[in-house]
């Protein structure tokens, strides 16, 4: 395999979400997000939240057709941030269910001298429902005032899937990971579709 | 370079023709009962006095003018022996002497070829004159790598330190220590010998035609036998090489009954580690070597009792510290073996034998892995192993070996996951199985010719179901000159599984015994072998065919860390066949030995590939090794080896998929199937030269050596390395790692006499 490869975005597609009775159309437009700085190609703002599922079915301009299903997730909420040592403690609550007590962090830090963004994953669903810490490895310099933390609560599928992307691309680079399949739920593609709930906070210092 | 190389190796082999206008002879004094090396005896050519002393091998060489000519062994320990030369002998040949307290015959036993046809090759025998032969690499003596030259036996990749025994893993393969099992006793990489060769006496690899008292591995066993300490004179050895230092002693306690023997052995690669750092942490982008580090002993002890019982004792222990930290992760792995043996035997007489083993064996793996949680790994198996063996010889033409075993082990695995003070994941087991039965064949000696074996054995294992694993072993066997045959049928079980990923040993393995989640594994195996011996020339071709069953490996994307490994695992089936040839010429000075072995080794598992079968990491279809060595003078012997392989099978990316995380979009490999691409061929040359010297004091010994003396890179790991233009375009570059460059290497090594 060796050979020029191409980031192709597909236009023209018919992608829905259907939840409970309800099919809702997302339309094509092209943008980032201000805070994740995330791509997106397809975007609706109406979807329902009072469900239990979701399903995606995409079809294309050449009648390919892709679908997938996921539940819906609890709400998150950062209860309080603190920093201590070289962490800074995000403390939140994991649920009854622990198919939803994995989370994704990601930290941003604005400053002009020090601008970065930091993301990780953490399994939380060993622990039982309550209360629960997270130490998230953070190194303050003069310049950084304040820093953005988002905490998304993501299902297993999700977590799944972030984990195996870091193996894969691990396994290109070290003979000693085992190279593995990239995890997912869609049916007829790779990739993931999933609910995930955000709560945002600023640390100042 | 090529050139000139060749053209030095070329003269060297004409001047020791020159050399030659006498006749020399050559051979080993061994003593008849220990099969220790008879040191500083004296032989004398009875018509011209010309006379010589044997060396710390017991190897001796001597001009002789004429034939027929009478030589007159003689040592204060031993019996004066003289034997008469009727001509030149065609090569080396070994001499037994009986000490004075024995009244056993000495015995001459002439190096004939004829004589390898009493065994055809189905298993291999290195005693300690040909060990001390073995080409010497960067760590010295290495009898595992000497045996992956040999046919049948393969490695799967450069890198890879262990045995691969017709088509299976090096998990299957039974190494014990003086009869006691040994875990895990590889260094990394190989880099350096398993074992410490001064120690050895004996060592035996069954490939096949297992004798019943061998059995709980699938695929081989390798017996490695320490020898007896000395029972008359003192010693100390001192080593030195570049990556390696050695020390020996050894003594009687009381003479002639009661000896002691201690070694010891340190590696030092961090030591260049540490001159890396020196030179280079002030470049830009520098990231530290590995620190790497590990020492092993023995003691041994071995006493003659009263009423002619022999006891031999043995402990051994190794440790292997590793520590990996450049900026993106820090990786720490330490991994030890201890393992404890006691051995009562008892000749009563010319037909009856006995012996008592009885040993423990413990092995430990803590490994802590951080690249962002930590990931800690401890792995321990704890085992007892007894084992009383009787052979009897009965008048009938009729050889009856009979046994019976216990053996306990103790497997205890924990993988734990934390970040910061958390425990997040955790999986852990603790299983005691014991494993006991008996075990009988008899040999038969149908007539002159033909020899007819057949036993079993009977295992019986907790925890599992409650039923007798039985191993029948059949053989037939015809010896004849020059050719002889054998064919042998067995069956094998195996009660733990070696879980090992990649495509090279590592410490890390996971020992998963057998239970109720996890069956014993079971082969069944059929060999022929054919040997020849014509002149100077041996020949032997070997073909076989194997079934497996019970076969474990990790499911995609398996993960032991969250729940019990045993649902990480998946099981299928195997097979393994091929055809292994060789070709030896000796005729001395020189010994000229080619290998080659086709394997084709294949496993099928309905959870794997979507249940299409695969080769195995292992499977190496082609393996060709050719060796030569050349005793230059009586002090100087040289040896080349150059070996040619099929390429190692990995997993490769079937294509790329882009990820937008935010600000950048990332390539990512995409997966779809297991070992799907085999690497490039693998092919290298290496050289030493030993010089030998007896001084007074004792001896000394210098080894000059080459390693991949053509600097050829072998891949042991692929990647795609993905490059962007100034178009913007992305393009994908396959690129490869390879471990060792050329490498000089050297050792020196001093005995002394007390």
């Amino acid at each position: 395999m060796q050979g020029p490869v191409v980031y192709d975005l597909i236009w023209n597609a018919s992608v829905k979400v259907i939840c409970n009775e309800d099919t809702v159309r997302l339309r094509n437009i092209i943008y980032t997000d201000n805070i994740s700085d995330y791509l997106y190609n397809y975007r609706n703002d109406e979807l329902a939240n009072f469900t239990s599922k979701y399903k995606l079915q995409i079809v294309t301009s050449t009648f390919d057709t892709i679908i997938a299903e996921t539940d819906n997730i609890p709400d998150v909420n950062i209860d309080s941030l603190r920093i201590s040592n070289s962490f800074i403690n995000i403390f939140t609550a994991n649920t009854d269910n622990a198919n939803n007590n994995y989370y994704l962090v990601r930290l941003i830090n604005f400053s002009e001298e020090n601008k970065s963004k930091k993301q990780l994953i953490f399994n939380c669903s060993g622990l039982s429902s309550g209360r629960v810490k997270i130490d998230f490895p953070f190194e303050k310099d003069n310049s950084t005032d304040s820093v953005y933390v988002n905490l998304y609560r993501i299902n297993k599928e999700a977590f799944n899937y972030h984990t195996s992307l870091e193996k894969a691309y691990a396994a290109n680079h070290d003979p000693f990971t085992i190279p593995c399949l990239i995890e997912g739920n869609i049916s007829n593609g790779l990739g993931i579709f999933t609910c995930c709930s955000l709560d945002t906070c600023i640390l100042k210092f | 370079m090529k050139r000139y190389t060749f053209l030095i190796f070329f003269l060297l082999i004409i001047s020791a023709e020159i050399c030659k206008g006498q006749t020399q002879i050559r051979g080993y004094l061994l003593d008849s009962v220990s099969l220790h090396p008879v040191i500083n005896a004296s032989i004398i050519v009875k018509s011209d006095n010309t006379f010589t002393i044997t060396d710390s091998t017991g190897y001796f060489s001597i001009n002789v003018n004429r034939f027929p000519e009478t030589i007159q062994i003689s040592h204060v320990a031993y019996n004066q022996f003289e034997y008469v030369f009727k001509e030149v002998p065609e090569s080396a040949f070994t001499i037994y002497l009986s000490t004075k307290d024995e009244q056993l015959e000495t015995v001459v036993f002439v190096y004939n070829r004829e004589k390898e046809n009493e065994q055809p090759l189905k298993k291999i025998d290195w005693g300690i004159s040909e060990i001390q032969k073995l080409s010497s690499g960067i760590g010295g003596i290495d009898i595992i790598r000497s045996l992956q030259t040999q046919p049948g036996i393969q490695k799967s990749s450069e890198i890879n330190a262990s045995l691969n025994v017709r088509g299976s893993g090096h998990g299957s393969n039974k190494i014990s220590l003086n009869g006691i099992t040994i875990f895990n006793s590889y260094h990394l990489l190989g880099i350096a010998p398993m074992f410490n060769s001064d120690v050895i006496n004996n060592i035996t690899l069954y490939k096949s035609g297992f004798p019943t008292d061998k059995d709980g591995y699938l695929s081989s066993f390798l017996d490695v036998e320490l020898r007896k300490p000395s029972s008359d004179e003192k010693n100390i050895r001192f080593e030195l090489g570049n990556l390696t230092t050695k020390f020996l002693y050894e003594s009687p306690l009381v003479k002639d009954k009661v000896s002691v023997l201690f070694t010891a052995r340190y590696a030092f690669f961090d030591l260049y580690g540490n001159i890396y750092k020196k030179i280079n942490e002030k470049k830009k982008d520098f990231v530290p070597l590995p620190k790497y580090k590990f020492y092993d002993g023995n003691l041994i002890v071995n006493a003659k009792l009263p009423k002619n019982y022999n006891l031999f004792f043995s402990f051994f222990s190794n440790s292997d510290n590793f520590l990996y930290s450049p900026s993106t992760l820090d990786l720490k792995c330490k991994w030890t073996n201890n393992l404890g043996s006691v051995s009562i035997s008892k000749m009563f007489s010319d037909n009856l034998f006995f012996r008592l083993n009885s040993g423990i064996t413990q092995y430990s793996f803590n490994g802590e892995y951080n690249p962002s949680s930590i990931i800690n790994r401890k792995n321990n198996i704890t085992g007892i192993e007894n084992q009383v063996y009787i052979s009897y010889k009965t008048i009938y033409k009729i050889d009856i070996k009979a046994g019976a075993f216990i053996n306990s082990g103790k497997y205890y695995l924990k993988n734990e996951e934390k970040y910061s003070y958390y425990s997040l994941r955790q999986a852990s087991f603790n299983v005691n199985s014991y494993c006991f039965g008996v075990f009988a064949d008899a040999d038969w000696k149908l007539s002159n010719h033909f020899s007819l074996l057949g036993g079993s054995r009977l295992n019986f294992y907790y925890p599992w179901r409650k039923k007798v694993y039985s191993s029948p072993r059949i053989q037939l066997t015809y010896k004849g000159k020059p050719a002889g045959i054998n064919i042998s049928f067995d069956q094998t079980w195996q009660f733990n599984n070696l879980i090992a990923p990649l495509g090279f040993n590592i410490p890390a393995d996971l020992w998963l015994p057998a239970d109720k989640d996890i069956p014993p594994q079971q082969a069944r195996q059929i060999a022929f072998h054919l040997t020849q011996s014509i002149k100077f020339f041996e020949t032997y071709l070997g073909v076989f065919y194997k079934e497996m069953k019970n076969q474990a490996e990790l499911k995609d994307g398996a993960e032991i860390i969250e729940i019990a490994p045993a649902q990480e695992i998946t099981f299928g089936s195997g097979k393994a066949y091929g055809i292994e040839a060789s070709l030896i010429y000796r005729k001395s000075p020189l010994d000229i030995e080619l290998y080659y072995t086709y394997s084709k080794s294949i496993r099928k598992f309905e959870e794997i590939n979507n249940g299409k079968s695969f080769a195995p990491v292992y499977d190496v279809p082609h393996k060709l090794d050719i060796l030569l060595s050349v005793d230059i003078t009586k002090n100087i012997s040289s040896g080349v080896s150059w070996f040619w392989s099929s390429g190692p099978i990995t997993t490769m990316p079937t294509g790329y998929i882009f990820i937008n995380h935010g600000s950048e979009t990332n390539p990512y490999p995409v997966y779809t199937e297991r070992n799907n691409f085999r690497m490039p061929d693998t092919h290298r040359l290496d050289v030493s030269v030993t010089f030998s010297k007896t001084h007074k004091w004792g001896g000394s010994q210098l080894t000059l050596g080459l390693y991949n003396v053509y600097n050829q890179t072998n891949a042991y790991f692929l990647y795609f390395k993905l490059e962007e233009n100034e178009r913007e375009e992305t393009t994908v570059i396959p690129q490869q790692l390879g471990i060792f460059p050329f490498v000089p290497f050297f050792s020196y090594m001093v005995k002394f006499k007390l």
